[in-house]
């Protein structure tokens, strides 16, 4: 327990620290990050430049700084989008059981046999490879995930005697699922969105790598870290930014601790 | 008296090691080859963990901190490990309360039962095998062959529990603890384990070490009692003499938890009664697969039951006898496949609204049947809402109202269910107040399941382990 | 037993056919016209219209989707659009590179992960425990493709020990080819021990504290007879689910290493594609990758009792 807690701790400040650089790059940067610079190419970490420069020379630290931004927007708006439609979907498939279930979950569990990362490459064949094109292909890759989650805790509630006396009180159903269902089922979704949030973050960064994400020269981090040949040049580069990454990803892990619960479903992480 | 005492106790204290609550306190008891002695306590009075001290199988958060666990004169708890393996299964046996938890579920029985054989004796496997459907034989299972290679789910409750005793009296053990053994039992099958371990364990000559919260079952079967409470030992004697001069009054407690007859109520059967069910039968669907079309299970075959205005009617019946469907039928969560339920004598279906305003049900078990999310206050007054001309400061002060009467002050109100019964842990606490809060107005009519005696300001009901009753509380609208 | 194979096979029918119409619908969605496409910027009206009808792209969608379901019953998956070589063979040809690794990686760490969290979890909040789990929870949040990066740097650049750039097939060089895979190995490898390694430990401290395991003590058995005839079995379930479930994601997201260690791979293949917009390659990878995963998923279910013989009576 007590572990738990200053775990929790960690994360917190992690994650606090997270808001704080993609909040506060929106007013202020080292340098101007898409500033280029052919004298100091690949620059070693120094008082100018605190983690040195790329290889067109543009100021490492703020380009993550400013890419922290555009990370946690991504995640955040394919948060929302997966609880949301995951959460409807998993409230109307276990409320109304029967024949509607049976379908809604016969294609959620088709769409989970695709792996995670495989359904956003399909999805971004779709949409296109941008920004928006990945908060809805990964928006929609971890939508069924959480549909099922929250499913099998609505299953599960109907079960439990609190519902029985809310039906007997006379309430109406849809009353009951709105009054009792739902609030019970917050635990699970945003266990699962924390989740998902570093997932996302990760995935983001990954098909950016991939040169499917964010265009460049827009910073974003998996971008960063992107560039095979650059990395042949500068190992730095790869040993500096993707480790703030990393540590975002830890954060997000903190808190939502337990990820034994999540992981009776497939993980979407690449 | 020059026989050798089996098992003795002394000073026996063990604490949480890391915040240092004494869970047991001084507790000393002797016990002689092939008495059966009880030890009889709540829940959490730390009889379970005493007994665990005796075989040195303690949860690792707990720690002895003084005294000593004698057994045929060798300190149990200075022993080796090697020593100790020795001693557990051969010359102790251990039976649980959980029947469903105390099997491995991935081995086949004849496996789990060899296991102990195999490490405690050098017999050759056909004997090994005799031995084990000699001794399902002689516990009572139908096919002992087949069980051999079946796993423990394709068993019942009480099934497992004689598999269970099987497993621990093969190796003929000179001291079985046996720790609520038949409390996850019906009442019926209960008697039928009890009577079983007592037999075989009179013939094999071994000492039983019965360990319970039900003192007048203990009663039947010991010599000897102790009693425990929070962690000390209160009394101990022989068992007429706490059966009939108990010293302490934790244990008249325990005593007065028997059934005990009411004042007798004059019921007005002229008018129509408050409920009538007619000839209701239920029938189950039956599990659906691809193969099979599902065959609907009747669990009710035609019941008829009246209950009048103030009238207390018990319904007592083994698991699976239908009782909690009647009730549940009733209450309108089950359907009806054929049968009337009249409600003050119309078809409860000609009024639904008055009805649900008007029939109540108290839950087994308070906590699953409060919504965990919702103040104690909103959850009573959510059970005004559909209550026709009310608004909402009157809805706020009837609530307050019932809270106070059913002993449950304003304090409360904001608390959320799980904040409730505060540090008592103990089970027959909590109906207390939970489920008089469910029934926000008394003039109505309720419907209750439960399993123990409220001790607030609700009607006492009759006490009996797997009984279910159907109750009307005195006043009528 | 054989009821309960039958359903399960019965019950993955539904998602096979799910899954190709997903995949199927997936490339119809994609904005433009693949027969444009095919030919080019100078294409002519009458040329396009002429390779519409070849491609069948005239007919009605239902149709459309039972003829390219009667192909690949067939085997037919279709021509590259870029090279023109038959889609089963290329995705055949990098599947077999991607699922040797893969195999390789699931082995090795669940070999290593599975009693490292039996273990952590029998000896709870000890040292040994807390450096696990610590270790795991760093493992876990580790992109794959820093990771690799890293280990690139230095086992291939500092060091020198083991090539950089390239792919040489283990059929053509045994000793060649494995050296240019234990790089991707180790780097997954690492990654995936630490979801097993919290797996495995919380399913064992789930099943050791129930009853059977104290009785099992109670009868005298040894400590690691405990663990490992008694817990281990039980606890392995969910793993054993688990492993499933990363053979799975793995086939579908090896293309980062893939493209890290410059590994001809279907990941490889499958990223170039959406590049070029090869669309009956893309469909071909998405299909095979879906499709071997629903397989590995119904192996993972059909071998489930051996673990926990009471899903067969459910």
């Amino acid at each position: 327990m007590k572990n738990y807690t200053f775990n929790g701790l960690i994360g917190g400040v992690l994650i606090a620290l997270l808001l704080a650089v993609a909040i506060g790059g929106l007013f202020w940067t080292p340098y101007d990050p898409m500033k280029l610079s052919f004298t100091a190419r690949l620059a070693a970490p120094s008082a100018e430049h605190w983690l040195g420069t790329d290889e067109f020379g543009r100021d490492v630290l703020s380009r993550i700084i400013v890419g922290a931004r555009a990370s946690v927007w991504i995640g955040a708006l394919t948060v929302s989008l997966a609880a949301i439609a995951g959460t409807l979907i998993g409230l109307v498939s276990g409320y109304a059981r029967g024949w509607v279930d049976a379908v809604i979950m016969a294609i959620n569990n088709a769409l989970l046999a695709f792996p995670g990362i495989l359904l956003a490459l399909g999805l971004l064949a779709v949409f296109g490879a941008n920004q928006y094109g990945i908060i809805f292909a990964l928006g929609i890759a971890y939508t069924p995930s959480m549909a099922r989650v929250v499913r099998g805790a609505v299953l599960s509630l109907r079960e439990r005697e609190f519902i029985e006396a809310s039906k007997i009180m006379g309430n109406s159903e849809v009353f009951t699922m709105l009054r009792h269902i739902l609030p019970n089922c917050l635990a699970p979704i945003t266990v699962l969105s924390t989740s998902m949030f570093g997932w996302a973050i990760l995935s983001e960064s990954a098909l950016s790598f991939l040169g499917l994400g964010v265009p460049p020269p827009a910073p974003t981090w998996g971008q960063h870290a992107g560039g095979r040949a650059a990395i042949h040049r500068a190992g730095r580069l790869a040993r500096s930014l993707p480790r703030s990454l990393h540590r975002a990803d830890f954060a997000w892990h903190q808190p939502s601790g337990r990820r034994s619960t999540t992981n009776s479903i497939p993980a979407c992480e690449v | 008296m020059t026989q050798e005492r089996l098992l003795s106790v002394r000073d026996l204290s063990l604490e949480v090691a890391q915040r240092g609550v004494e869970v047991v306190k001084k507790v000393s008891f002797d016990i002689e080859p092939g008495e059966i002695f009880g030890i009889v306590g709540e829940s959490g009075s730390g009889k379970s963990l005493a007994t665990r001290a005796i075989i040195s199988l303690l949860p690792p958060a707990i720690k002895v901190t003084g005294g000593q666990v004698n057994f045929k004169g060798r300190d149990v708890l200075t022993m080796s490990e090697a020593g100790l393996r020795e001693l557990r299964g051969a010359e102790i046996g251990l039976v649980f309360q959980e029947p469903m938890t105390s099997l491995n579920p991935s081995m086949t029985i004849g496996r789990q039962l060899e296991e102990g054989l195999t490490l405690h004796t050098n017999m050759p496997a056909a004997t090994r095998r005799e031995r084990i459907l000699a001794m399902l034989q002689r516990v009572g299972i139908r096919d002992p062959e087949g069980a051999l290679s079946a796993y423990p789910h394709e068993f019942s409750g009480g099934m497992r529990q004689r598999i269970m005793l099987a497993s621990v009296m093969l190796l003929k053990p000179a001291l079985l603890i046996a720790d609520e053994p038949t409390t996850a039992l019906d009442a019926v099958i209960q008697r039928d384990v009890m009577e079983l371990m007592v037999e075989l364990t009179k013939a094999e000559g071994t000492a039983v070490l019965l360990i319970s919260h039900d003192l007048p079952m203990v009663a039947r079967y010991t010599n000897l009692i102790v009693v425990m409470e929070k962690g000390s030992l209160v009394e101990q004697g022989t068992t007429e003499q706490i059966l009939e001069k108990p010293q302490h009054p934790y244990t008249r407690k325990l005593l007065s938890s028997l059934p005990i007859r009411g004042e007798v109520r004059t019921i007005d059967t002229v008018s129509a009664p408050m409920i009538s069910a007619r000839n209701i039968v239920v029938d189950y669907p039956g599990r659906k697969s691809l193969f099979k079309k599902g065959t609907p299970k009747r669990a009710l075959h035609g019941v008829s039951v009246d209950i009048h205005a103030g009238e207390v009617v018990a319904l007592v019946g083994g698991s699976g006898s239908g009782k909690t469907t009647l009730g549940r039928t009733i209450a309108g969560l089950v359907n009806q496949s054929s049968g009337d339920i009249l409600f003050q004598g119309r078809e409860r279906s000609a009024d639904w609204r008055d009805y649900r305003l008007n029939c109540q049900m108290v839950f087994q078990d308070p906590y699953s049947s409060l919504d965990p999310r919702m103040t104690i206050l909103s959850l009573v007054e959510e059970a005004l809402r559909l209550v026709p001309d009310i608004d909402r400061p009157a809805k706020k002060k009837r609530a307050y109202e019932t809270l106070e009467e059913v002993g449950l002050g304003a304090e409360y109100a904001l608390r959320y269910p799980h904040e409730l019964s505060g540090g008592q842990r103990q089970r027959r606490d909590r109906p207390c107040h939970c489920p008089a809060a469910e029934i926000p107005d008394r003039r109505r009519a309720g419907l209750g399941a439960r399993r123990h005696r409220p001790r607030t300001g609700l009607d006492a009901l009759f006490r009996s382990a797997e009984a279910l009753r159907l109750f009307l509380p005195v006043h009528q609208p | 037993m054989l009821r309960f194979i039958l359903n399960r096979l019965f019950m993955a029918l539904p998602t096979v056919v799910i899954v190709s119409i997903t995949v199927f619908a997936l490339i119809r969605f994609i904005p433009g016209d693949p027969a444009a496409l095919m030919l080019g910027d100078m294409a002519q009206p009458e040329q396009i219209a002429e390779m519409r009808s070849e491609l069948g792209l005239d007919k009605s969608l239902p149709e459309q989707f039972l003829i390219w379901g009667g192909n690949v019953l067939t085997g037919d998956f279709g021509r590259s659009i870029v090279s023109g070589e038959p889609v089963r063979e290329l995705v055949v040809s990098h599947f077999t590179v991607s699922a040797q690794i893969v195999l390789v990686v699931v082995l090795l760490a669940s070999l290593i992960a599975v009693p490292a969290g039996v273990i952590a979890a029998w000896r709870q909040n000890s040292l040994t425990d807390l450096a696990l789990v610590g270790t795991a929870t760093v493992l876990l949040s580790i992109p794959t493709f820093w990771l690799g990066l890293l280990l690139l740097l230095f086992f291939g650049l500092k060091l020198g020990w083991l090539p950089v750039l390239g792919y040489v097939s283990i059929g053509d060089n045994l000793v060649g080819g494995l050296l240019y895979l234990v790089l991707p190995v180790m780097t997954l490898v690492i990654h995936e021990m630490g979801v097993l390694i919290r797996m495995a430990r919380a399913s064992t401290l789930e099943v050791l504290r129930l009853d059977y395991i104290t009785h099992a003590r109670a009868k005298g058995l040894s400590e690691s007879a405990v663990l490992w005839k008694h817990a281990f079995k039980n606890a392995f379930g969910p793993t054993w689910t688990m492993i499933g479930l990363i053979l799975g994601n793995l086939l579908g997201g090896i293309a980062v290493i893939e493209t890290v260690f410059t590994i001809p791979g279907l990941g490889r293949l499958m990223v170039d594609s959406i590049f070029q917009r090869d669309y009956p390659v893309i469909q071909g990878c998405l299909l095979f990758v879906a499709l071997s995963y629903v397989l590995v998923n119904l192996i993972v279910d059909l071998l489930y009792p051996l673990f926990d013989p009471r899903v067969v009576a459910e």
